[in-house]
C-alpha cells in the first residue's frame, strides 16, 4: 500500500512536469512552424502546428536582407560571453562582501546599491554620460558595460553568499589565507549552482539586448544579432504603418513575408542561447560539500 | 540612514550641476573622437581636408552597402570635397534615437526629418535644434531650391524660417485623395463606380454601399472596406472631410477648409456623426470585420486580396488616365485588378512639405558642406539612382517584359530613397521605370501629377506651427480618450447614437475645449503677425 | 576617557585593515554603480522642470506649478482605474508566481534520474528567452479571430468564434496567465539553485526522526529558503506601482493594445506610454517614474522594517 501510494505520488510528479513542459515546448512549435509556413497559406489557412504548405522562403528573406549576420553572430557571442564573465566577477565579489560581518557600512551599501533600482534619471543623462563623457558611443564595450552589474542579481547573488557557513572562512582564516584568496578558493567554488544559474539569466540578457545597439552602435560591423534582426523586422513593421509616406513601398510591401520572416528571425535569434542551458546544466546539479551550510 | 540619504542627495545634485555646466559650456561638445570611424581613406591627399558628413536616416540593414558607397564616396569626394557616410537607424528606434541625440547635444551632420511618426519636425525646428537654411538654400542649392514650389517651402517654415530641405517626390505633394473599387467585382455586379467621382465622402459612402452588400452576397468570403484599430477613415483622413489639422492631426482641433477662420473640435461635427452611423450599418450588415476595432494589422487581408472597397491618393484616377494597371494595396493587378476614381479636392496640406525632408543639425561644424550635400544628392541623377537602386546588372536588371526587377540577396536601398532627396526630376531621370507601356504609363501619370502640384490649393495653415506646451496635460489625458474610443466608434462596434455624446463627454472633462482656445488663440496670433 | 579612546582607535585601525581586502573587492561594483547610476540620477530632476536641450537639465526652468508634470496622471479619469489594475495584477503575478516557481523547483528536487531533471527544467526554461512580441505572436496565432488555432477548433466543431481582443472578461486571466508562464521558469530555477546549497544533512537528520516527504519540505526546504524568498518578494514590492512589476510591455503588446481591453489591460505605465506616445515629452514621463519609485520605495522601506523586526537575517539592508 505504501510502496504504491509513492509510485503514485511519482507518476503525478511526471505528469505535472510533463504537461507544463508541453506548455512551454508547443508554442515553440508554433513559432518554428509558423517560420517555415509560406506567406500565402498563413494568410488563407491561418496558423497551423504544421504547416500547411512548407517553404523556407521567411530563412531566405531574412538571409539575403540581413548581409552581415555572421558578424553578427560573432559581436553577439562575445559580448555575452565576456559581458557574463565580467558580470559574475564583479557581481559575486561585490555581493559577498556585502555579507560578511566585518564590512561596517554593508547595510547603507546595500541600501546604496538597491537604490537606483527604483530611481533613475531617465535616458537623457545617460546617454550624454556614455557618449561625451565616456566616450563608449560605437564601441563594443558599450555594449558589454551596460548591464555589468546588476543591483538585483546582487541582491540574489548576497543571499546565496549569506547560506554558507560562516565557520568555513573563519577555519581559512586561521589558516592563513588572506580574505580575497578565501573568496576565490572558498566561496566561489561553493556557489556553482547560483553563479550558474545567475550566469544563464545574465547571458540571456546580454544575449537578447538590441536597444543599446540601437542607441550607442552606429557602425555596422558592431551591430548585434538581436539589432540586426530587430531592425529587419523593425523595418518591415515601419514601412507597413507609414506606407503612405512612399507610394514606391506600397506595392514593394505585398511581397515581403512579414509574419514568417518575423517568425524565422526568432529561431535564428533564440536557437544559439538555448544550446548555453545544456552546457550549463550539470553545474545546476552540484550542490555545497557537507557541513558547508550555515547551521 | 538620514544622514546617508543626504549625503546621497547633496551628491546627485553636484553631479548634476557639474553635467548641466558642462553642457551649457560646449553646447555641441563634437569632440567625440571615437564617433566616426575612418574605413577607407582616400588616396590622393587633397589640399582642402576632406569633409566628413554622417547621415541619420530611417532605414533596415543593407547589403553590400560597403561596394556602393565606396562608388558613391569617389563622386561625392570629387565632386564637393566630402564623404558620406548613412547611419541607418531603423523605423521602430528612429525617432527615439533622434530625440534623445538632439535633447543631449550629440554630434550629426543631415538626418532625415518628418512631422509624423514621433520624429517632431516643428518641435525640434523650434527648439533650435536644426540650422536654419533660408540664405543657404538659395546660394549652395539652387537647383534643389528652384524645383520644388514654394507652398512647400512655406510648409518647412518655423517663424518665417526655412528649417529642412523638401524632398519633393516624383508621385506629387499636392494631394486628392480618392477611392479604389475591385474592377471584376464592379463589373461583374454592374455598379457604375465612375458616378463616384468628385463626390462628397458622406455621399460616396452611401452609394458604394448596397454595392458592397451585392457583391458580398456573391464572395462571401470578402471584406467591403477595411477598418483597423490603428487607422480611422475619420480622424486619419481630414482631406476626405474638407478639413485641415491645426498642429498634429490625432488630438481634436481642426478647421473646416471653407471655413478657415475658425477651429473646431472634428468629432463634433456632423461628418463625424454622419460617418459613425454608417459604419454602424456596415458593421450591422457585415461589410466590415466584425472585429475591426482591435484588429491592428490589416496586412493579412490585403495581401490575401480580400478588400473590395478602399480609401487611396492614387490619382490621376482611372478615368482621368485610364489603362493604368493598378492592383488594390498590397496586392498585383493580375491578381486584384483595381479602378479609382478621385473625390477631394487637390490641396498641398500644411505638413506636405514636412512630409520627407532633410534637415541639418545647428551644432554641425560643416553646415555648408551639408547644403552642398544635399544639392548634389538632388541633381545628380547618376549618384542618386546608385545611392537607391545600386547599380544595372548587378543590383536591379529589367526582366524579358522589361519590367524593372531587384536581384535577391544584392544591395538593396529598402525602398528608402524618398527619406534622402527628390527623386522628381523633369526628365524622368532619377528613378528606372520599366520598359514596356506600363513604365510609359507611370511617366506619364507622374507629369499629369506634377502640373496639379501648381496649380493646386494651398492649406491656409502652411507654416504654422502649434506649440502644445500650455495644454500639455489636457493633450496627454484627450490622447488617452481618443486612442480607446475612435477605434470602435470608428470600424462601427458600437453603436454611435450613445457612444458618440460619450466620446464628446469624456473629451470635455479631458479638457479638450482648452486645447481648443489654445488652438485658436495661437492660430489668430500667427495670421495677425 | 584616554584610556578608553586608545583601544577604540585600535580597534577601529584593525577593523579598517580587516574590511580593506572587501572594499578592494567591492569598489568595481560599487564605483560601476556610482558612475553610471548615481550621476544620471540627476535627470529626475527633469520631473519638475520644463526641460529644453539647449539648457541642459539644470539649466532649464522650474515647472510653474512645480508639480505640473504629475498634473496629468492625477486628473485622468482613469487614474483610478489602472492604478487598481497595477496593484491586482502584480499581485496575482506575485502570488502565482511565488508559489508556482516553488511548487515546481521543490518537485524537481523529487526527480531523481538525471536525464528528465534536466529536460523539465529546460523545457520550462524555454519562455524565459522569449520577447515579449514574440510571445504576443504566439499569443496572436491561437487567439486571432479567424486565422486563430482556437477559434479553428471551435469553429471546425461547429462553435461560435470568440472575439478574444473585444472582450476584456478573458483578460484578467489571460494577462496573469501569460505572465506566469514566461516567469514560471526563471524563477522555479533560482529556487532550484537555492534548493541545491542546502545541506544534504538535514534530509538525512529529518528521515531518521521519521518525517515524510512533506514534513521535510514544510520543517527544511521552506524555512531555508524563506530569506530569498523574502529577498525576491521584496524587490518586487518596490515595483508594485509598476504595471507587470517593472516589465509592463506585455500589458501593452499581449493585448494588441486594443482599445476595447484598456478596462482589464490598462496599467499605470500602459497609460502613460499612450498618453505621452503623440508629445514625447520627456518632463511628463519621468514625472511619473519619479511618482512609482517613491511610492514604491515607502513601500520597501517598510516591509523591510517589519522583516527587520520580526527576522532580521532575511531584511534587505
Amino acid at each position: 500500500m505504501v510502496v504504491n501510494k509513492f509510485h503514485l505520488s511519482k507518476v503525478m510528479i511526471h505528469l505535472i512536469f510533463i504537461i507544463s513542459a508541453l506548455a512551454c515546448i508547443v508554442p515553440l512549435l508554433l513559432v518554428v512552424s509558423i517560420s517555415f509556413t509560406s506567406e500565402k497559406s498563413l494568410m488563407v489557412d491561418g496558423y497551423h502546428l504544421i504547416p500547411e504548405v512548407f517553404d523556407f522562403s521567411s530563412y531566405r528573406y531574412v538571409f539575403s536582407g540581413a548581409g552581415s549576420i555572421t558578424n553578427a553572430y560573432g559581436v553577439t557571442i562575445f559580448v555575452t560571453a565576456v559581458g557574463t564573465l565580467l558580470h559574475l566577477f564583479v557581481t559575486s565579489m561585490l555581493s559577498y562582501s556585502l555579507t560578511r560581518p566585518e564590512v561596517t557600512f554593508r547595510n547603507a551599501l546595500t541600501l546604496f546599491v538597491y537604490f537606483p533600482v527604483l530611481f533613475n534619471g531617465g535616458l537623457v543623462p545617460s546617454y550624454i554620460l556614455i557618449t561625451r563623457y565616456l566616450h563608449l558611443k560605437n564601441t563594443i564595450w558599450v555594449l558589454i558595460v551596460v548591464y555589468l552589474v546588476s543591483a538585483i542579481n546582487v541582491l540574489i547573488m548576497k543571499n546565496f553568499f549569506k547560506s554558507i557557513s560562516n565557520s568555513l572562512f573563519e577555519s581559512a582564516r586561521i589558516d592563513g589565507s588572506g580574505e580575497i584568496r578565501t573568496f576565490f578558493s572558498i566561496a566561489l567554488p561553493l556557489s556553482k549552482p547560483s553563479l550558474a544559474t545567475i550566469g544563464l539569466f545574465t547571458a540571456i540578457s546580454y544575449w537578447n539586448d538590441w536597444m543599446t545597439t540601437a542607441l550607442y552602435i552606429e557602425t555596422p560591423k558592431l551591430y548585434t544579432l538581436q539589432y540586426l534582426l530587430q531592425s529587419l523586422m523593425n523595418n518591415i513593421g515601419y514601412l507597413q504603418a507609414n506606407a503612405a509616406a512612399s507610394k514606391s513601398i506600397e506595392a514593394a510591401i505585398g511581397m515581403l513575408p512579414s509574419e514568417g520572416a518575423r517568425m524565422a528571425t526568432c529561431v535564428l535569434a533564440i536557437g544559439p542561447i538555448i544550446l548555453l542551458y545544456p552546457f550549463l546544466q550539470k553545474y545546476f546539479e552540484k550542490g555545497l560539500t557537507i557541513g558547508a551550510v550555515k547551521e | 540612514m538620514r544622514k546617508f540619504s543626504m549625503m546621497l542627495i547633496n551628491l546627485t545634485l553636484l553631479l548634476t550641476m557639474i553635467l548641466s555646466g558642462c553642457s551649457k559650456a560646449t553646447p555641441n561638445a563634437n569632440g567625440d573622437p571615437t564617433a566616426t570611424p575612418t574605413e577607407t581613406k582616400t588616396p590622393e591627399k587633397e589640399k582642402e581636408k576632406l569633409v566628413e558628413l554622417n547621415f541619420y536616416m530611417m532605414n533596415g540593414p543593407v547589403n553590400e552597402s560597403d561596394r556602393i558607397m565606396k562608388k558613391a564616396n569617389e563622386i561625392i569626394g570629387e565632386k564637393i570635397n566630402a564623404k558620406l557616410n548613412f547611419i541607418n537607424v531603423d523605423g521602430g528606434t528612429y525617432a527615439d534615437k533622434m530625440n534623445l541625440m538632439i535633447n543631449s547635444g550629440d554630434d550629426w551632420d543631415l538626418a532625415f526629418t518628418a512631422f509624423w511618426g514621433g520624429i517632431n519636425f516643428f518641435e525640434n525646428a523650434a527648439k533650435g535644434a536644426y540650422a536654419d537654411l533660408t540664405d543657404l538654400l538659395p546660394k549652395l542649392a539652387p537647383e534643389t531650391y528652384a524645383r520644388v514650389p514654394q507652398g512647400l517651402w512655406d510648409g518647412v517654415k518655423v517663424d518665417g524660417k526655412i528649417y529642412a530641405s523638401v524632398n519633393y517626390q516624383q508621385w506629387g505633394v499636392a494631394k486628392r485623395n480618392g477611392f479604389y473599387f475591385r474592377e471584376d467585382i464592379a463589373n461583374e455586379v454592374g455598379f457604375d463606380w465612375k458616378a463616384v467621382k468628385g463626390k462628397p465622402t458622406i455621399e460616396a459612402l452611401q452609394m458604394v454601399g448596397p454595392f458592397l452588400g451585392d457583391a458580398l452576397a456573391k464572395h462571401p468570403d470578402m471584406i467591403g472596406w477595411e477598418t483597423s484599430s490603428n487607422y480611422s477613415f475619420f480622424a486619419n483622413e481630414p482631406l476626405y472631410w474638407d478639413m485641415e489639422p491645426v498642429g498634429d492631426m490625432t488630438t481634436p482641433g481642426w478647421i473646416n477648409l471653407n471655413t478657415p477662420d475658425k477651429v473646431i473640435n472634428q468629432f463634433e461635427t456632423p461628418e463625424f456623426v454622419q460617418y459613425a452611423e454608417i459604419m454602424r450599418d456596415w458593421y450591422n450588415k457585415g461589410y466590415v470585420r466584425k472585429d475591426g476595432a482591435t484588429v491592428k494589422d490589416t496586412t493579412p487581408d490585403r495581401k490575401a486580396g480580400k478588400i473590395i472597397f478602399a480609401a487611396g491618393y492614387g490619382w490621376p484616377d482611372s478615368i482621368d488616365l485610364p489603362g493604368q494597371e493598378m492592383g488594390m494595396s498590397m496586392t498585383e493587378h493580375k491578381n486584384a485588378p483595381a479602378v479609382s476614381v478621385s473625390t477631394t479636392r487637390t490641396l498641398i496640406s500644411a505638413g506636405a512639405g514636412s512630409n520627407a525632408a532633410v534637415a541639418v543639425n545647428s551644432g554641425s561644424k560643416h553646415i555648408e558642406k551639408a547644403v552642398q550635400l544635399i544639392e548634389l544628392l538632388n541633381t545628380d541623377d547618376d549618384l542618386y539612382k546608385l545611392i537607391t537602386l545600386g547599380e544595372k546588372d548587378v543590383d536591379y536588371t529589367f526582366d524579358e517584359a522589361g519590367n524593372f526587377t531587384n536581384i535577391e540577396g544584392k544591395y538593396n536601398f529598402n525602398w528608402n530613397d524618398w527619406q534622402i532627396g527628390q527623386s522628381y526630376s523633369p526628365t524622368f531621370n532619377r528613378a528606372e521605370y520599366s520598359k514596356n507601356a506600363a513604365g510609359e504609363k507611370g511617366k506619364e501619370a507622374m507629369s499629369i501629377v506634377y502640373e496639379n502640384d501648381k496649380t493646386a490649393d494651398v492649406s491656409p495653415l502652411s507654416g504654422f506651427v502649434f506649440d502644445p506646451t500650455p495644454v500639455k496635460t489636457q493633450i496627454a489625458n484627450v490622447s488617452s480618450v481618443t486612442t480607446e474610443m475612435i477605434p470602435a466608434i470608428s470600424s462601427g462596434s458600437i453603436d454611435p447614437t450613445t457612444a458618440v455624446s460619450k466620446l464628446l463627454e469624456r473629451l470635455k472633462n479631458a479638457g479638450v475645449d482648452d486645447i481648443i482656445k489654445e488652438k485658436q488663440a495661437q492660430y489668430d496670433a500667427w495670421r495677425n503677425k | 576617557m584616554k584610556l578608553i579612546a586608545k583601544p577604540i582607535y585600535n580597534r577601529t585601525l584593525r577593523s579598517a585593515r580587516n574590511q580593506f581586502p572587501f572594499y578592494l573587492m567591492m569598489s568595481p561594483g560599487l564605483l560601476f554603480i556610482a558612475v553610471m547610476c548615481y550621476i544620471p540620477m540627476g535627470g529626475v530632476l527633469i520631473a519638475f522642470k520644463d526641460y529644453k536641450a539647449r539648457d541642459g537639465i539644470w539649466g532649464s526652468a522650474w515647472m510653474d506649478p512645480l508639480f505640473k508634470n504629475f498634473e496629468f496622471f492625477f486628473k485622468s479619469e482613469t487614474a483610478k482605474i489602472v492604478t487598481f489594475n497595477t496593484l491586482f495584477y502584480n499581485i496575482v503575478e506575485m502570488v502565482t508566481v511565488t508559489l508556482g516557481a516553488l511548487v515546481l523547483a521543490i518537485l524537481l528536487s523529487e526527480v531523481k534520474n538525471k536525464f528528465l531533471s534536466a529536460t523539465y527544467k529546460g523545457s520550462i526554461l524555454l519562455p524565459v528567452f522569449l520577447s515579449w512580441i514574440v510571445v504576443q505572436y504566439i499569443v496572436f496565432g491561437m487567439l486571432s479571430v479567424d486565422r486563430g488555432i482556437v477559434n479553428n477548433i471551435i469553429t471546425s466543431n461547429g462553435g461560435e468564434a470568440i472575439h478574444w481582443y473585444s472582450d476584456p472578461s478573458y483578460w484578467r486571466y489571460i494577462l496573469p496567465f501569460a505572465y506566469l508562464w514566461k516567469n514560471i521558469g526563471y524563477y522555479s530555477v533560482l529556487y532550484v539553485a537555492a534548493i541545491a546549497g542546502i545541506s544534504t544533512d538535514y534530509y538525512e537528520a529529518a528521515q531518521l526522526d521519521g518525517a515524510s516527504k512533506w514534513q521535510q519540505v514544510k520543517y527544511v526546504t521552506l524555512p531555508l529558503l524563506k530569506p530569498i524568498i523574502i529577498v525576491l518578494c521584496l524587490l518586487w514590492v518596490g515595483k508594485l506601482f509598476n504595471g507587470g512589476l517593472g516589465d509592463w510591455n506585455g500589458f501593452y503588446t499581449l493585448s494588441n493594445d486594443s482599445g476595447a481591453l484598456y478596462g482589464a489591460t490598462d496599467v499605470i505605465d500602459t497609460l502613460v506610454f499612450r498618453s505621452l506616445k503623440k508629445l514625447n515629452d520627456y518632463g511628463m514621463s519621468s514625472a511619473i517614474g519619479l511618482y512609482q519609485a517613491v511610492v514604491g520605495f515607502v513601500l520597501v522601506l517598510i516591509s523591510n522594517y517589519i522583516i527587520k523586526k520580526t527576522d532580521p537575517d532575511s531584511a534587505l539592508f
